[in-house]
C-alpha cells in the first residue's frame, strides 16, 4: 500500500489535477439536480428527498465501485507487464495479503476523493448527517468488499487467458444503469427489477442513502446491510476458488509472467 | 578475481547423503503446451500438442555451493529456475530447497529461497532503493523493528549505501543488478537464483559484480547460489561445479576442471608439410582421431597447422606421429590445446 501511495502520488500533475477535477466536477452537478429537484422529490422520498444529495451520495458509491472491480486487474495487469508480479508471488506473503495490499492504496484514495466530493457538496447545500460517517463508511466499505470478487474474476481471466474478461466493466454498465446511482430503482421498468435486485449497489447504495442522508438508524438499514454482506461473502468465496484455479493453470502452463 | 576450482565431486549425491543437499531434483519433467494457430485449432480442437522443456532432470546441489546451468537458448535453464521459485509446477518428478517440496510446500521454499529476477522492470522505478527493498522486506516478513537497519545494511553491501535515497529508475543497468540483487538477499535466504545476472553489464561492471558475488554471496553470505549463465568465463570463474543443459537434460555435470578433463584434454595441434590429405582421412576413418581433422592454411614454408581431437591421449598422439612421418610428413612441433570452456561445451553438446 505505501508503496502503491508514494508511486501515485510521485505522479504530482496527475494527483492535484484529480483533486482539482472534483471540485469542478460538483458544480455542475449542483445545478442539475437542482434544476431535477421538483421532478425526484416523490421519488426519492425515502432516500433523502434532496436531489443533489442523492446525486453526489451515488457517484461517490460508484467511485468506490469502479476503483473496487478494477484496481485489482489493472494492478495484476500492470505486474505482468512489469514483471512485478513474479517477484511478488515468489515472496512467502499469502495471496489474500498480496490482493489487500495492491487494492488497498487506490481504494483509500477513493474514499479520500469521495470525502472531498462530498464536503465540497455540503459546502453548496447538500444535506449530509456528519454524526452518521462512521456507519456510513462502513457501508461504503462493504459496498467495495461486495465488489471486489468481481475484481478478482476479472484478474483470474487476466492471469489464466492474457485478456481482461466481461466482468469489470459487465459490472461497471449494469450498476451504473440499474443500480441507482442516478435514480431510485424503483423508477425503471418493471422488467429490469429482478436484474437490479441481484446487484449489490441496489442494496449498498439504499442503505447509505438513508444512513447518510435520512440519518437513519442500523436497524432500519440492517436488511439491506445483511444482504450486501451476504452477497459479498457467496461471491468471495467463489472468486477466491476461480483465482487459485487461473493461478495453478497459469504455473501449470508456465504462462504466468506472459501478456 | 582468483579462479576457485573446486573439489572434484561425483555429479550427485547419494541418497543417503540427501539431507546435505540444499536442493535435490528427481527425475523433474516439464512440458508445455504448443501454441497453435486458428487454423490448427479449429481443425483438431481436442489435440494438445506439446513441447519437453525437462525430462527427468535428476541433481543435488550442496550448501553453500555456487552451481553453474550452461546451455543453448531453450535449453530448460529458466524453466528449472522457476519451478524451484514455485512460479511453475511440474509435471513430474520432484524438487526439493532445504528439505521443502516446491509443490505441497511451496511457501516453505519461498521462506528460503530467493529469485533474482533480472529484469529490470521488476523494480519500482518510481521508487527509491531504500523503498524498494523496505517493500520486499515487509513482504518477507522481516520484523519492523529490524526492517530498516536490513535494508541499510543491504545497500551498503551491494555498494548503493550513497544512492539509496534515488529513484531506482534513475540508476545505471549495473546499480539496477545490484539493487535486485540486494532484493533478493533482504530475507537472508539459503538459497538464490541467479538467471543471467551480468547479461546488461559493461565488462568491468560485470567483473566486478562477479568478484561482488564469489566473494560477498557465496563467501559472507554463504548462500547456496544456482547461475544459469551463458558466459562461459563467468561459469569457470564462479562455479564449484557446472552443469550442461540440452534440450531438457542434463549432458554433463561437474568441477570445471573434471570436465575439461573429461572432454578437453584431447586437442592436438600439430605444425605438419606435406600432409596428405588422404592420409589424415584415414586416420578419421578408422577412428583413431574424432571427427574430420582441421587443417590450417598452408604457410609460406609449407607448414601448415593441423588440429586432431584424439580419443586416449598421448600414446595415441604418438602412434600417430609415427604413422604421419611414416606417410612422409614432416611435423615441427605437437601440443596439446588447452580447450576454452565454449569449446568445451561445444563439444559436450554435439557428442550428447
Amino acid at each position: 500500500m505505501r508503496a502503491d501511495g508514494l508511486t501515485a502520488l510521485s505522479y504530482r500533475l496527475q494527483t492535484i489535477s484529480m483533486l482539482g477535477g472534483l471540485v469542478v466536477t460538483i458544480v455542475p452537478l449542483y445545478f442539475v439536480a437542482r434544476a431535477l429537484q421538483p421532478v425526484m422529490t416523490r421519488a426519492i422520498a425515502t432516500e433523502g428527498q434532496q436531489y443533489f444529495g442523492f446525486l453526489v451520495v451515488g457517484i461517490i458509491a460508484f467511485f468506490l465501485l469502479t476503483t473496487s472491480v478494477s484496481a485489482l486487474p489493472d494492478a495484476i495487469r500492470a505486474g505482468i507487464t512489469r514483471g512485478t508480479l513474479e517477484a511478488l508471488l515468489a515472496t512467502p506473503t499469502p495471496l489474500p495479503v498480496l490482493f489487500i495490499g495492491m487494492i488497498g492504496f487506490p481504494l483509500l484514495w477513493t474514499i479520500v476523493r469521495g470525502a472531498i466530493m462530498l464536503v465540497s457538496a455540503w459546502v453548496l447545500g447538500a444535506h449530509v448527517a456528519w454524526d452518521r460517517g462512521v456507519p456510513a463508511l462502513g457501508i461504503l466499505v462493504l459496498i467495495a468488499v461486495a465488489h471486489l470478487p468481481f475484481a478478482i474474476l476479472s484478474a483470474s481471466v487476466i492471469i489464466a487467458f492474457k485478456a481482461a474478461g466481461p466482468f469489470s466493466q459487465g459490472v461497471l454498465t449494469v450498476s451504473a444503469l440499474l443500480g441507482g446511482v442516478y435514480y431510485p430503482t424503483h423508477v425503471i421498468p418493471a422488467w429490469l427489477h429482478a436484474i437490479s435486485a441481484v446487484l449489490p449497489l441496489t442494496y449498498g447504495l439504499r442503505a447509505l442513502r438513508r444512513t447518510l442522508l435520512e440519518r437513519a438508524s442500523f436497524g432500519t438499514v440492517a436488511p439491506d446491510v445483511a444482504i450486501l454482506a451476504g452477497f459479498a461473502l457467496v461471491l468471495l468465496a467463489v472468486s477466491l476458488l476461480a483465482f487459485s484455479w487461473a493461478l495453478r493453470y497459469a504455473r501449470r502452463a508456465g504462462t504466468l509472467a506472459q501478456y | 578475481m582468483t579462479t576457485v576450482i573446486a573439489h572434484d565431486t561425483p555429479p550427485t549425491l547419494s541418497h543417503g547423503r540427501a539431507t546435505e543437499a540444499a536442493i535435490s531434483i528427481q527425475h523433474l519433467t516439464k512440458r508445455f503446451p504448443v501454441h497453435r494457430g486458428w487454423k490448427q485449432t479449429l481443425r483438431h480442437p481436442l489435440r494438445g500438442d506439446s513441447t519437453t522443456a525437462l525430462h527427468q532432470i535428476t541433481c543435488d546441489i550442496r550448501r553453500a555451493e555456487f552451481f553453474g546451468l550452461l546451455g543453448p537458448n531453450g535449453a530448460g535453464k529458466t524453466t528449472l529456475f522457476k519451478i524451484l521459485a514455485t512460479l511453475i509446477l511440474p509435471d513430474h518428478g520432484t524438487a526439493r530447497v532445504e528439505g521443502c517440496d516446491v509443490v505441497r510446500d511451496a511457501d516453505g521454499v519461498r521462506r528460503v529461497l530467493a529469485p533474482v529476477i533480472a529484469d529490470e522492470r521488476s523494480l519500482y522505478w518510481r521508487l527509491s532503493a531504500h523503498e524498494n527493498l523496505r517493500l520486499f522486506a515487509v513482504l518477507h516478513g522481516v520484523r519492523p523493528q529490524m526492517l530498516n537497519r536490513r535494508v541499510t545494511e543491504l545497500l551498503e553491501v551491494v555498494r548503493l549505501g550513497e544512492a539509496g535515497a534515488k529513484p531506482a529508475g534513475a540508476f545505471s543497468s549495473g546499480m539496477k543488478q545490484r539493487l535486485l540483487i540486494a532484493r533478493a538477499l533482504i530475507a537472508a535466504p539459503k538459497v538464490l537464483l541467479l538467471d543471467e545476472p551480468t547479461r546488461s553489464l559493461d565488462p568491468i561492471s560485470a567483473r566486478d559484480f562477479r568478484a561482488f558475488l564469489r566473494v560477498e554471496i557465496a563467501g559472507r553470505q554463504g548462500c547456496t547460489v544456482l547461475l544459469a549463465t551463458h558466459n562461459t568465463e563467468e561459469a569457470l570463474q564462479l562455479c564449484d561445479r557446472v552443469a550442461i543443459l540440452n534440450r531438457g537434460k542434463f549432458v554433463a555435470t561437474g568441477a570445471p576442471a573434471a570436465l575439461k578433463e573429461q572432454f578437453g584434454d584431447e586437442r592436438y595441434r600439430l605444425w605438419a608439410r606435406g600432409a596428405d590429405p588422404t592420409a589424415l582421412a584415414s586416420l578419421a576413418e578408422r577412428g583413431v582421431v574424432r571427427g574430420h581433422p582441421l587443417v590450417g592454411e598452408r604457410g609460406p614454408e609449407g607448414w601448415s597447422v593441423v588440429e586432431l581431437d584424439v580419443p586416449g591421449g598421448a600414446p595415441r598422439v604418438a602412434q600417430i606421429l609415427q604413422f604421419l612421418v611414416g606417410r612422409g610428413v614432416a611435423v615441427a612441433r605437437c601440443e596439446r590445446v588447452d580447450l576454452s570452456l565454449a569449446d568445451l561445451i561445444e563439444r559436450v553438446l554435439q557428442r550428447a
